[in-house]
Order: C-alpha cells, then structure tokens, then sequence
C-alpha cells in the first residue's frame, strides 16, 4: 500500500475580504497544487505577500480555503486527528510571558495532548538539541528573539510530529544557531520526518531542502528539486579563454552565445548554448584548434538566489498581490 | 481533555504570576483583618438612662407590639473593638433586633463592595488574558494543536472566571467567618453569593471576551464592558425612574365595584372612578393634601377603605394618622363619606373609634368598624345634629365582652352573609358571632402553633372557612366551625401578601401577594384553583363584585372581570394610554426585557441575605398593605443567563469562522 503524500495541494485558493463592508477582495491564492512526499525537506519560497503564511495557515486550519482541496499526512486540511502529528513553528510566534521555557514546554505538549509525564522526560533532551541546556527555569520573558525561536522549535518537536512546519526558523538566530537548527532538521530527515520550511534566508534553504517551491503573487512559478531550480532548465556552458577575440570568435563560429565576458587583457568568459556533450568536445576541438588556451571549463549554475530573483523578475513581485473592488 | 485542562491550568499560572492578583488578595486580607476584631456585646444600658431608651419602653409602643416588653430588662447593644467597647454610646436595641440591619449592612457590602468595585476591577485585572490569547503569534501556535476553537475559548474564558472565583471566595468566606463568629449570625446563603458575583462577572467578561477576541486589545475590551455597564444601567435606571414617577403612582391597589361604577384606588391613596365614554380613570373622593405629593415621592396616609356603602349609596374610608409620627390629620382617626349624589365629593364623617383594623359592610347593610376594643355599628344618633338631608350618626360599641385588646397589627374579616367576624391578633385566632339583637359575642378563639413569626396577616372569611395569609408568606385555611387548620399553602414563597378578599357568596377567596401575584381559592371543592389570570406578576389589585365574579387590575390602570365558573374573561377596561405610558409600555419595557440586567443581579445577593423578595419602607413598614419595593430575584439571573449563552455562542461563532 503506498503511503499517502505528507502535503498534498490542489487547486488551492484563498481570498480574503477586507474594508469596512468586507467589499475588499484580496486574493492570496490562485488554485495552488502541489505535493510533499514523506521523508524530505522542502522550501517555500516567495516575496513578501506571496501567499506563503497563507498556505502554510490553510494547512494547518487556522485560515479557512475558499477553494481547492488540500490534506495533511492523508487527512483533509483543518481535520484535528491530523494536526497531532504536525509541529508548527509560527513566524513571529509569542509564547505567554509569565511561563518559563519547562512550563511553556509542558503547556504546549499538553495541548498536543502528550501525558505529563513524557513531556518532563523529553522536556531535557529537547532543550539540548535546541541549544537551551539550563534555561529551563528561565522565564520566557527574559529570553533573546534567537533564544525563543529555539524555544519555539523546541514546543514545535515536543510530540514527535511526522511533519514539521516552519515559518521562517531562522528569523533572528545567530549563525551558530542556524547550524544547530540545520543540524536538527537534518537528523529529523534521518528519522524519515518531512519538514516544512518557509524562509526568506535562500541559502538556508539551499544547504538543506531537497526539493523547493516559488510562489509568487499567489501563484506557485517553480517547483522541483534545488539543483533544477539553480540550472533554470538551461544547458549553457561556461568556457573561459584566453587569445584574441577575433580568434575566439572565429574559432565558435555560429555557435549560440549567450554571455560574453570581457576579464583580463586576452581573458574572455563566455557562456554557450551548447545542450549535448559532443558539441562540447566539438567546440573545445576547435577552440584548441584555433589555438585558443581553455582555462576553465563547466556547465553554468545560478546561485538559488539568482535562480528566485530571476523567476520572480518576470513579475513585479514586490508589488502587493493583485486585489480588486466587488 | 487533557488540553482544556492544560488551557485551565496555565490561567491558574498566569493567574499565580499576575501581580494584581497577590495585590487584590493581600487588600482583601487586609481588610478582613481589620474587621474581624469588631464584635457586639449585649448589655444593660449605662445609667442615667438616655432620651433612647425612654423610647423604647414607651409604654404606648411596647404595648401596641408586646406587652410584656415593658416588663422586660432594657438592653442595650455595644460596638466592641479587640474586646474594647466602641467610645461611642450603645445602640438601645437587643441583639435580635439588630440582626436584620447587621443584614442590611451585609447587603451593602456585598452589593456596593464585591458587586460593584469588586467586578469592575476584576474586569480591569482579566481585560487582558482573551486579547493576549488570540494575538497575533500566540492563536495560530494554540490553534496548530489538536484543540476544538470553541472549547478553547471557553476553557480560556472559565480560567478568567476561576481567578476571580479565587478572590471572591477569599473575601466572601472571611466575611462569613466574621459574622458568624464576632457576630453569631451564622447565615451559610451568604456563601451562595460567591457563584452569584462569579455570575455577574462572567456576563461582564463575556462581554470583555467578545471584544478582546474581535479586537484584540485589552483596553478596548475594558471600554466596550464599560460602555455595556452605562448601557445597562441607563435602560434600568430610565425603567425605574418612569414606573417611579409617572407608572407605580397610578397603579391600582384596590378596586371597587360601586353598583353600576367602579372605582379604584392607587398607590398613591387618589380614588378614581372609571369613565366608560372617555374610557380613563377619573379622580373622585380625594382632597387636596393628597395631591400635595409630586407623583411617587409622596408617601400616602394609611386608609382604610374605602368601601362601598349601597344603602347609603356612598363611599366610607377611615384614615388614620401613622403610629408615633406627627399627622396633618391630627392624632384622632377621620371618617370619610363620599356620596354618590354628589359626585363622591368627600366630607368629614362622624369620629370613628381609634385603632380599627376593619371597615365592612354587611349583608344588611350596616357599616361595621373594628376597633382596637370593640366592633362599632354606625348607627343613627338621635342627638346628633341634621347635616343637610342626612341623618345624623356615630359609632356605637357592638361588642364582644369583655372588650378586645387588639394590636394594631391585627387582621379582620368578615363574613358578608352570617356576619360573623374573624380577628388574626399576635397569632391567635378569634371568632365574633352577632346575636339577635346584632351583638357580638366572642364565639372561639384559639393559639394557632408556629406562627409566632409571623408580624401581620392579612384575612378573608368565605362560607365555613376563615383564610389566614400570614407575613411570612403562609396561607392558612381554617375550620369556622372549631377554627383547625383545615391546610396549609405558600403560594408566593416567603413573599408577604397584600391583600385578600372574599367573594359575595363565600365560595371564592383569593390573596394577593407582593410580588403582585394573585393567589385563588375555591371554598367549595376545598383546593386551589390554577386560573389564567392575565398579567400574573403584575397583578396589583383584585377583588370579587359577584358570587363568581373576580375583578383584577393589572399592567397599573386595566381591570379585567372574570366569570370563574366556568372560566372566563368578561369584560375589560383598559384606560387610552398617554405618551408617557406609550414609551414605557412600547419602548422602555421591550428594551428592558431583551436587555440584560446584570446590575439587578444584587437582588438575589439581597434575597440570599435577607430571605424577601419584597422589601417593606417607610413609616408603616409593618403594614402589609403598604407598597413595597419589589425585588425582583430570578427575572435577572434568567435574562442574563440567556444574554451569557447568548454571548459565549456568538463569540465560539466567530472563533470557530474567524481566519487568524
């Protein structure tokens, strides 16, 4: 029997109704689909106003989907069986002030309906992965943004979930933290958890998703694994040179160019749009033929960042989702 | 449930680590420890005696309430302070007689004290804990867990409700403590007033929590609960201000059929007869002093009467002057006469006899008075001088010998077709039968057990049974012929009646309570009778014009006849409402039905403490035919009942459809 996906969205849609007589429409979803399968690390990326914490919201039922359908770990959205095995990590979470990191702890685990007694079991060892040995005691009060978020992630851990949901994790921890963090989830993976990140921080979700999204105004552009994503679909390949540049030219001929770089005196970078390898070894032959010195040589990879700036520059993503009067 | 009892718990918590609550709980024990060493000490008075002790062994007034008390040793009641006496002078009262103002002063606290300030700083103290709960970054943490919306809201809200149960209970239970062991007035209903002011809070906070949840801010939440507070009291103080001036004034409180007319009399003592073409009341037999008063703020003479007269085809009221208090009338009793000639113009009457507690007409038609001595026949007076074409007449003793030593407090009746009279004194029963010759003879009379407690009566005498409605809410029927106890009935509670009255033939008796109730029994088949009196609860007046014929006044100024055998409604007179009346009737009393009444929850507080829903004032307190400000105990715990599910399900309405 095949599992079902942890995350399974289809056609999803959300508007909002805002102004004094609700006649505001504000659509922050636009019939998303898209499918977490268990046991991976996936990202969500997206400019403010994307629809990120919407989705994330509609997932876990605390917003309500004006459309579409959408299940979690096989249960539909909102369904409270469901939600037992998810730990949410909110943005901007706030946990009360007068309890402390133990108390916040037994309050949350008690309310994923965990027994006393396992919460003051696990309560230690969660501290310790989350960097908060002996500040159990500690009222939350008295604790850094870093020093919540890891509380945050600590309450988000306490019931063992399957899938765990983050929204922006790493919003004010240091760089130390961020490594504990990722240490954490990629142990969760191990454990064959499915882990739900939601991020600004690119590179973050670069070191440690196997598979992102974009969603842009509502609307999910790219989905697939990272390495997908940082290639753009292209087959360029980068060769840098050094010669004429009459030379170099005449020696690709009608080869397509897609980039050309001048460097150093007689340095050229130059990027090609050559898809199969016999056309490279085709092109290195003439270029060596030519008597054109290859430096370096190697497919072209976009950072994750250029890949997100350069899928979200074909919209005006930081323009605030589409809205109109009814 | 292990969730929502976490939600409980962590109220406690932060309940626990509020500083506001270890403030309010250490000002609370503050003050409980400065009272608990206050005490009173009963003892002689100190010599030489004061002008009020003198008062109170006046003879004239120990008699008319007990005559032994003059025997009695003279107390007095002394304020003690950490065993000290108070450097003020002792109370010239016994310790029993203390007891219901050391209540009335409980109900000041409890009402003034914990009802008011008492909720309205545990409002300040819990506006934050709803807005706190669905901020931003805290509801969506809460509601990514396992938990119904709804139930988290309500566990939320009953955590509120549990850190002021706290500091309710605290308070209230040391006030207990105190009046019971400094004061020896152990009273556990006391105790029932924790949930009672824990009810009250929660209809405020319900509020509170409606606004926190929409709004999310605390002192929004405050502004709205304050704003629902002056709402409140504005709908109940405009309610109780017209029914004080324009209203109460004009309610009928005795009805009387007068041949082809009827009159009725108000609350305010004015007499008015009922005009079928102009379809009002119009004012008859009154004099000028009466209408000296501005509307409800006159206090009115005690009357008694009037009655009809038929053979005289006149009115008869005798009005008496307020025991101890100084009277416009003079110290001596007045007999008016209303003839109907003359419009029912009032002129002086002969001098009735002092002290009567009964003014009838029986089936001869001879006006009968009884006095605090004797019954009186007015008769013919031979001597007397002629005015105009009327005889002249005067009050002639009629018997019993040996004369009667009436309290004032006595109730008597009398049988319109043997003539025979019955008299409630200080809880003995006795039965007056005339002679041939019109002489009354005490024919039984009898102690009837355990109703000692019982300050009044008020009487009806029908057929072969004597009703006995007692101050202490009881109804007694008893056996004309030996005077037992036939049954025993408490319609209206430990409410007081009002009034009773019999019908022609005997067969109806019927009692009217003052929680304006009316109450109905049938002499022949021995029971009460359940009849479909409109505007029960509001039933001021009622009274039988026939053998089978009840006449009842409610909603103030309509009368409403009923046949009663069979059943049914016969004629109506419902005077043309003015604008005042419309508002009320149409505005104010809609409003003030659908709104809740939290401010009149003190009532029950009242009730707990003092047992009465109604409560007597002024000078004629013991007079149970004085009006009596009406408690109304249950009629606001329902209302904001209903207006606290109200609340509670429209804010799960919104939490369950609200995208956080």
């Amino acid at each position: 029997m095949t599992q079902s996906p942890a995350i399974s969205v289809e056609s999803l849609q959300k508007t909002y109704r805002d102004g004094f007589f609700r006649g505001r429409r504000i659509e922050a979803l636009k019939g998303v689909s898209l499918q977490i399968e268990r046991g991976t690390i996936f990202g969500l990326l997206g400019p403010n106003g994307a629809g990120k914490t919407t989705l994330i919201k509609i997932l876990l039922g605390i917003v309500r989907k004006s459309g579409g359908s959408a299940s979690l770990l096989g249960r539909p959205v909102g369904d409270r069986i469901g939600r037992r095995s998810v730990g949410y990590l909110p943005e901007h979470h706030r946990i009360p002030r007068h309890h402390t990191a133990n108390t916040a702890l037994e309050y949350y685990g008690s309310l994923s309906g965990m027994p006393i007694r396992d919460i003051r079991r696990r309560t230690p060892e969660l501290l310790q992965n989350v960097g908060l040995t002996g500040w159990g005691k500690t009222p939350v009060k008295k604790f850094s943004k870093g020093m919540q978020q890891r509380l945050g992630l600590a309450q988000a851990l306490m019931h063992d979930p399957e899938l765990l949901m983050l929204d922006e994790p790493t919003d004010g921890v240091d760089p130390v933290g961020r490594a504990d963090m990722r240490a954490v989830l990629q142990g969760l993976k191990s454990e064959g958890k499915t882990i739900f990140i939601n991020s600004h921080l690119l590179q973050e979700i670069e070191l440690i998703c196997d598979r992102v999204a974009i969603l842009v105004q509502g609307e999910l552009r790219r989905e697939g694994l990272v390495k997908d994503l940082t290639q753009g679909g292209r087959s360029d390949v980068e060769v840098t040179l050094i010669g004429s540049e009459s030379i170099i030219r005449t020696a690709l001929g009608d080869r397509p160019i897609a980039q050309w770089t001048a460097m150093e005196a007689g340095q050229y970078r130059v990027a090609l749009g050559l898809d199969h390898q016999p056309q490279v070894d085709e092109c290195v032959d003439d270029l060596r033929q030519a008597g054109v010195s290859i430096v370096g040589l190697g497919r072209r990879r976009d950072t994750l960042e250029e890949a997100f700036l350069e899928i979200v520059a074909d919209d005006p993503a930081s323009a605030p989702p589409s809205s109109s009067s009814s | 449930m292990r969730a929502y009892f976490a939600v409980l718990k962590d109220s406690f918590r932060e309940a626990l680590a509020s500083r506001v609550l270890w403030i309010l709980l250490i000002v609370t024990t503050v003050v409980l420890l400065l009272a608990a060493p206050m005490g009173l000490r009963e003892g002689p008075p100190p010599a030489p005696p004061t002008v009020a002790q003198t008062t109170v062994t006046d003879p004239q007034t120990a008699d008319s309430t007990n005559p032994d008390a003059a025997k009695a040793e003279p107390k007095a009641l002394y304020m003690t302070y950490l065993g000290f006496d108070a450097p003020w002078k002792p109370f010239p009262i016994s310790r029993e007689q203390a007891t219901p103002i050391l209540k009335m002063i409980l109900v000041v606290i409890m009402n003034f004290f914990v009802g008011t300030l008492g909720v309205f700083t545990a409002i300040l103290v819990t506006s934050s804990i709803i807005p706190q709960t669905y901020e931003p970054g805290a509801i969506d943490l809460l509601l990514s867990k396992p938990v119904s919306r709804s139930l988290l809201f309500l566990t939320k809200f009953a955590g509120g409700c549990a850190f002021i149960a706290l500091i309710a209970a605290q308070f209230i239970v040391g006030l207990w403590l105190i009046m019971g062991l400094r004061f020896e007035m152990w009273n556990g209903r006391i105790l029932l007033c924790i949930p009672i002011f824990l009810f009250l809070f929660a209809i405020y906070y319900s509020v509170s929590a409606l606004a926190g949840v929409v709004w999310r801010n605390a002192i929004v939440s405050v502004v709205v609960s304050i704003l629902f507070w002056v709402s409140c009291f504005v709908v109940g103080f405009t309610k109780g201000l017209i029914e004080q001036l324009g209203i109460n004034p004009n309610r009928i409180v005795k009805i009387i059929p007068a041949g082809e007319a009827l009159l009725g009399v108000n609350e305010q003592g004015l007499t008015r007869e009922w005009k079928a073409e102009s379809t009002s009341w119009q004012e008859v037999f009154s004099s000028a002093t009466q209408r000296a008063g501005p509307g409800g703020l006159m206090v009115p003479q005690p009357l008694l009467g009037p009655i009809y007269d038929p053979q005289g085809d006149r009115l008869l009221a005798i009005q008496t002057p307020p025991r101890g208090g100084f009277s416009l009338f003079g110290p001596s009793p007045t007999l008016h006469v209303g003839l109907r000639a003359e419009g029912w113009k009032r002129t002086k009457g002969p001098n009735p006899p002092a002290g009567a507690t009964g003014l009838f007409v029986n089936g001869k038609g001879e006006v009968l008075v009884v006095g605090a001595s004797a019954v009186y026949r007015l008769t013919v007076d031979p001597e007397g001088a002629v005015d105009g074409d009327n005889p002249p007449q005067k009050f002639v003793a009629a018997g019993p010998e040996p004369a009667l030593q009436l309290d004032s407090s006595a109730a008597s009746t009398l049988n319109s077709a043997s003539g025979a009279i019955a008299i409630w004194d200080r809880g003995k029963v006795l039965l007056l039968e005339p002679d041939v010759d019109g002489k009354y003879t005490r024919k039984l009379e009898k102690e009837l057990p355990d109703v000692k407690k019982a300050t009044a009566a008020v009487s009806a005498f029908g057929n072969q049974t004597v009703l006995l409605a007692l101050s202490d809410g009881r109804v007694l029927i008893l056996d004309a012929a030996d005077l037992g106890l036939r049954a025993e009935f408490k319609p209206a509670g430990g409410n007081a009646p009002r009034f009773a009255a019999a019908a022609p033939g005997g067969r109806w008796l019927s009692v009217l309570f003052h929680d304006n109730r009316l109450w109905v029994y049938d002499t022949r088949d021995n029971k009460p009778v359940e009849l479909s009196i409109s505007g029960q609860r509001d039933v001021s007046a009622a009274t039988f014009d026939g053998p089978d014929h009840l006449l009842v006044a409610d909603r103030g100024t309509r009368v409403t006849g009923y046949q009663l055998d069979p059943f049914q409604v016969d004629q109506r007179r419902a005077p043309t409402l003015g604008i005042l009346e419309r508002v009320y009737r149409y505005g104010i009393v809609p409003i003030y039905t659908v709104f809740p009444k939290p401010g009149e929850i003190d009532n029950v507080t009242t009730y707990l403490i003092t047992d009465q829903e109604t409560l007597a004032v002024g000078p004629n307190a013991q007079d149970l035919a004085q009006t009596r400000v009406k408690v109304d105990v249950w009629g606001p715990v329902w209302s904001c009942l209903a207006f606290l599910a109200v609340m509670l399900g429209v804010t799960c309405l919104y939490v369950r459809r609200t995208d956080f």
